[in-house]
């Protein structure tokens, strides 16, 4: 199959794809773990 | 429990990452360009170990599910939801990716043959699953999705098997790793490696979202809990 710029974007679309996703879901777990642990810290100083 | 949660965390995120790292330098330094794709070919490695991520998310899912039915135990109904969660994601990049690739390398983004169709299916059941979460009764939720995930264990070895429902030359799906696949050492190698790091990874996810539930929980039950 020939080499042509259609080929290198599509192997960049897919791996951004792949780890925009990721990303976005591990900034979710974090913000939302974040969010717990001070709430429970928060009720512990109380 | 908390304890040793945040013990095993940062080095499985360690590792985790590390792995990861490497599979990309194998898949982007050191497999050679397949004869007929070329470089678009390099899209096989992660979608291979998106998809196994997701099985195993999946199994996990179905672990939860039944240790739930069996014992009615929130942690294990905490377990199903988190994998559950993590399985749409990965499932979500598998059908994505392989559709970019598919779009790329035949010229078609989607065909109804039975391995895209039993894949598709999950990917409904799983994104159920979490509907249901969100929007269902929460009395009844844990049970329901308990339910949903055996069912979407039971479409996996569908999945696995249905490349031998049709011949290969009717489907669109390849039939990679065989006698006819993949050649050179590299090209095992870089899967194997994608494959192990993409499965830590969900682990490592599923750890961290069960964790959460559990949090979520306790403060729902003793919100006044240290």
């Amino acid at each position: 199959m020939e080499q042509t710029p259609d080929t290198f974007s599509a192997l960049f679309a897919a791996y951004s794809v792949i780890w925009v996703l990721i990303t976005l879901y591990v900034y979710s777990l974090g913000r939302r773990l974040s969010r717990l642990e001070n709430k429970t810290d928060s009720h512990s100083e109380n | 429990m908390d304890l040793l949660f945040r013990r095993l965390f940062i080095p499985l995120l360690v590792v985790s990452f590390a792995l990861i790292g490497y599979a990309n330098y194998l898949v982007f330094l050191v497999v050679p360009n397949e004869r007929v794709m070329g470089a678009v070919q390099r899209i096989f490695y992660f979608h291979v170990g998106s998809a196994i991520a997701c099985y195993c998310s999946v199994a996990l899912v179905l672990l939860g599910s039944i240790g739930y039915l069996a014992t009615r135990d929130s942690r294990a109904d905490a377990v199903a939801r988190a994998a559950a969660e993590v399985g749409f994601l990965f499932c979500t990049i598998t059908l994505v990716s392989g559709m970019i690739w598919g779009h790329s390398a035949w010229n078609t983004w989607f065909r109804w043959e039975p391995r895209l169709v039993t894949f598709l299916l999950l990917w409904f059941l799983l994104l159920a699953m979490n509907l249901l979460r969100v929007f269902g009764d929460p009395e009844r939720t844990a049970m329901h999705s308990a339910v949903l995930g055996i069912l979407g264990a039971l479409n996996v070895p569908l999945i696995v098997f249905s490349i031998d429902f049709l011949p290969q030359a009717h489907q669109l799906h390849p039939k990679v790793v065989g006698t006819r696949g993949l050649k050179d050492p590299s090209y095992y190698r870089a899967l194997a490696v994608s494959v192990f790091a993409l499965a830590v990874f969900q682990f490592l996810l599923v750890s961290l979202r069960t964790r959460i539930e559990v949090l979520l929980r306790r403060k729902i039950v003793n919100p006044e809990e240290r």
